[in-house]
């Protein structure tokens, strides 16, 4: 069967056209990329840490710091450090070192 | 456990749907969000699913298939009305392939169905070789995996095509078909028919790999020729000169990393010399003389001893490598002191 796409007056049209597309998917995704970063959360950074396993440092006001494996909740985070979990609530987080 | 998903991250709003389910259902572990094929194989911890889009601008069939050679499941998402998209991903071969209009919930609950079972850490078989002349191979194979069996759960297997010495050394009663597995001692032996011809050899490989899986251990006994596997390789000789002879012609055909000596029936110094001298390696383990055992009894308690050293090198390290070297067992290996030292009389009759 005949198929147009391949007609010879078609070929450079058809590859600008997929040029365009590769363009246009790559200006997609890092836009996406970018929008994932910028419309992350705190709580979206301590829940990716929780499902890499990583390790966070957790500054609080009261300037204790607690160290140890993340479990994310809605408005607080359990860290499990060596001495027992602590839970920390959002609003009293001031950094998150991610070791 | 929940399975570790890497996504990569598109033009389509599916993806940032399916990691915003994900976390909240806790269905999956996103441990990464991708930009590039690069980023899904440097997922830490490793993903054992990508979630992929048709519309991500550097996908091919050969990405598809390179992940699933590495042992990812790929499950493959395109618009409804994609068709060229739909039939990229089934060109790679993804596990699945759904429309983006599914419910994210929906996709989720289908990933436990195509991942791929959770890496178990490699189990390196030891082979152990010898050349013709009855070294004692049948017997250091057999302590070895009695050793290794004292600590974990070792199966020893017969590769010994011609000679087929371990169900006679065993006592066992003949395998009337294929293979079969008995238990002895504190290790499994798995031996061949007496019918079974090398044709087995494949089914062998395969029934190893699926030993590696019950047992921490797998020795085999490959008789007289080089193994071709990976693992380390015990290579068995005595000071006999003939042996000895024989043992450097198959050294000089050896291909591979080189093989941890044991230096069978050594009397003495001037015997490891000798190997030494021979064989241009330095034994991992030296043995002494022991009186032939009786068939069905357990390996003589002195040969046992004298691989107590290379057995814990081999079970703490997996190690392949050649003594001294910084692969092989730890830069340990059998001392000139230990060859000193007398060796036991020869026992009357082994231990039984």
């Amino acid at each position: 069967m005949f198929d147009e796409m391949f007609h010879p007056d078609l070929v450079e049209t058809g590859r600008v056209l997929s040029h365009r597309l590769d363009q246009i998917l790559e200006a997609e995704q890092q836009a996406a990329a970018i929008a994932a970063r910028r419309l992350s959360t705190l709580r979206d950074r301590l829940l990716d840490a929780e499902d890499r396993g990583v390790v966070v440092a957790v500054h609080t006001k009261d300037g204790r710091p607690a160290e140890g494996a993340p479990a994310v909740a809605l408005d607080h985070i359990e860290v499990a450090t060596p001495s027992g979990a602590v839970l920390i609530p959002f609003t009293e987080i001031t950094r998150v070192e991610l070791r | 456990m929940t399975i570790p998903v890497a996504t990569v991250i598109g033009g389509r709003p599916w993806e940032a749907e399916l990691v915003a389910t994900a976390r909240n259902t806790g269905l999956a572990r996103i441990v990464a969000r991708c930009v590039d094929p690069a980023d899904v194989t440097r997922a830490s911890p490793p993903a054992r699913v990508v979630v992929v889009g048709s519309e991500t601008p550097w996908l091919t069939p050969a990405v598809v298939r390179t992940w699933r050679h590495r042992g990812l499941a790929v499950v493959g998402v395109h618009p409804p009305t994609d068709r060229p998209g739909r039939r990229l991903l089934a060109e790679g071969g993804c596990d699945l392939i759904v429309g983006d209009d599914r419910p994210a919930l929906e996709i989720l609950g289908e990933l436990a169905a195509v991942a791929p079972p959770p890496p178990r850490p490699s189990v390196d078989i030891v082979a152990v070789t010898g050349p013709r002349g009855a070294p004692g191979r049948t017997e250091v194979a057999l302590a070895l995996a009695w050793v290794l069996g004292g600590r974990a759960p070792t199966v020893l297997a017969e590769c010994d095509f011609e000679g087929r010495a371990l169900g006679l050394r065993l006592a066992l009663a003949p395998a009337t078909a294929g293979m079969r597995l008995d238990r002895v001692g504190p290790i499994d032996v798995l031996h061949l028919a007496p019918g079974a011809g090398p044709l087995s050899e494949s089914l062998l490989a395969r029934t190893l790999a699926t030993a590696g899986e019950r047992f921490e251990h797998v020795v085999t006994d490959v008789g007289p020729r080089i193994p071709t596997g990976s693992g380390p390789t015990i290579l068995v000789t005595t000071p006999a000169p003939v042996l000895l002879v024989r043992t450097a012609a198959m050294l000089h055909r050896w291909e591979g990393p080189p093989p941890l000596l044991v230096a069978n029936r050594v009397g003495g110094t001037s015997d490891l010399r000798a190997v030494r001298r021979a064989t241009g390696l330095e034994p991992a383990a030296a043995a002494p003389v022991v009186a032939p055992p009786r068939p069905g009894s357990a390996p003589p308690r002195p040969l046992l001893r004298a691989l107590e050293e290379l057995a814990g090198t081999l079970a703490g390290n997996g190690v392949s490598g050649p003594p001294g070297s910084s692969r092989g067992n730890g830069g340990r290996s059998a001392s000139p002191e230990a060859a000193r030292r007398p060796m036991r009389r020869p026992r009357a009759r082994a231990d039984g």
